[in-house]
């Protein structure tokens, strides 16, 4: 690939994460580390459908057993059942192994805002707010 | 020979049905598994007359949305981190957008620099104008001589005589505050004063949400708003605040009818927790050119 080719590349990839959008009433600039793409893979524990934000609490398991319990935050009830996502889909699923796509807060505690679920069997699950969006 | 012969049938009933649960069961497998996470959609149709009420007036009356929220998946997922780029949308301020007067296009850029400022944070309202606008519905119901707004975002409402009152001396500062609205045609004009300075502006596309998009005492919010066509309404809002803005400026939220549609309890604060986590990039806030307009 030629240099310049390779310039455009990075402006797609630079435009595809500056498009990610603020939240429904606060920035997730000022909160997330939105350049830095993250998976997050656990047992989901627990789901809290409630506003501002929903959340998901997903308890992860590094190679020498030790457990990690994380916030996942998502958009609001509203949103997500506008779009097919419903609390019954959510807490179906608690229990069960999910991998999470998201951004990591920049605080550094253990909370990530969650972009999409991938299950097991590969179904996708979109929890956040579409690229591009800048008021979702 | 009748015996066997009947339970045959059974059986092969039986296998019929069986049969058929079995592919029910692996076409709802199949449903869930191509289930598409889309919002409605909304009618583009511009054909159908508005309705009118025995006034003779645009009945504004039904459940209106300015957008639907679709859900996206990561973009970048499975891809590693973008280097050589700020992190976050440091060098934008939103605010920038609005004509601020010097002085308050500074404050705004502070604002937005300094942490949890946003007053949602604070589990406060979003107020008037800022509540239009976004993926969330309005109910609008129209009586003779006022108009009732029920707001989804923040779970909010507005009772405002259309009667042609004009506003008590003596209001109280309140995040809706106080408005009375008139006929002009077609239009109706809602005229609101009174509003707190404690609440924020979206900016130009409302996309300034926690921005610093602060405003004053002084605030005067202009709405016009109309239904061209049966499907569609327009809020078009003016923001004329003297003591924070060189001139006057105008938002349009072009909202479609959407009468199917569910309204969701949307309480700031019931479970908020963004407020310990902010924690916003600091640029250089300090720049005087920020009033480029």
């Amino acid at each position: 690939m030629t240099r310049r080719a390779w310039g455009f590349v990075a402006i797609l990839c630079g435009l595809c994460f500056s498009a990610l959008p603020a939240l429904a009433h606060h920035s997730l600039n000022a909160e997330f580390q939105m350049g830095k793409p993250t998976e997050l893979k656990g047992i989901l524990t627990k789901v809290e459908w409630d506003n501002p934000h929903v959340y998901w609490n997903i308890e992860t398991k590094d190679a020498s057993g030790a457990v990690t319990h994380w916030s996942v935050e998502g958009l609001p009830p509203s949103y997500l059942h506008r779009s097919g996502v419903s609390r019954t889909d959510m807490l179906a699923l608690v229990g069960k192994e999910v991998t999470i796509h998201g951004r990591l807060a920049k605080d550094g505690s253990k909370l990530m805002f969650g972009l999409d679920f991938v299950l097991p069997d590969g179904r996708v699950i979109p929890v956040g707010p579409k690229a591009g969006d800048d008021n979702p | 020979m009748k015996l066997r012969y009947l339970l045959g049938c059974l059986i092969a009933a039986a296998m019929i049905a069986g049969g058929a649960l079995t592919a029910a069961s692996a076409q709802a497998d199949k449903d869930q598994g191509t289930k598409k996470y889309a919002p409605p959609s909304v009618s583009k149709d511009h054909s159908k007359p508005a309705p009118r009420t025995a006034e003779g007036h645009p009945d504004l009356s039904g459940m209106w949305i300015e957008k639907y929220g679709a859900l996206g998946t990561d973009p970048a997922a499975g891809k590693s981190e973008v280097t050589g780029r700020r992190a976050g949308n440091a060098a934008s301020y939103p605010s920038d957008e609005l004509p601020y007067q010097p002085w308050a296009a500074l404050k705004a850029r502070q604002l937005r620099d300094a942490e949890n400022t946003d007053p949602l944070l604070h589990c406060e309202p979003y107020g008037v104008p800022r509540i239009w606008g976004g993926p969330h519905p309005a109910r609008l119901v129209q009586l003779p001589g006022e108009l009732i707004v029920l707001y989804e975002r923040d779970t909010a409402f507005r009772i405002i005589p259309t009667d042609g009152r004009a506003h008590p001396a003596d209001a109280d500062p309140s995040w809706m505050g106080n408005s009375v609205a008139k006929w002009d045609g077609d239009t109706l004009v809602i005229d609101t004063i009174d509003l707190t300075d404690k609440s924020w502006l979206g900016s130009g596309k409302n996309a300034g949400e926690g921005s610093g998009t602060f405003h004053s005492d002084a605030l005067h919010v202009t709405e016009k708003i109309r239904r061209p066509d049966f499907d569609h309404l327009t809020v078009e809002i003016t923001n004329d605040d003297p003591k924070v803005f060189t001139h006057p400026w105008m938002v349009t939220w072009n909202m479609s009818l959407v009468p199917n549609e569910s309204m969701y309890e949307d309480v700031t604060c019931s479970n908020e927790k963004d407020y310990e986590h902010q924690m916003p990039d600091k640029p250089a806030a300090t720049d005087k050119s920020a009033a480029a307009n």
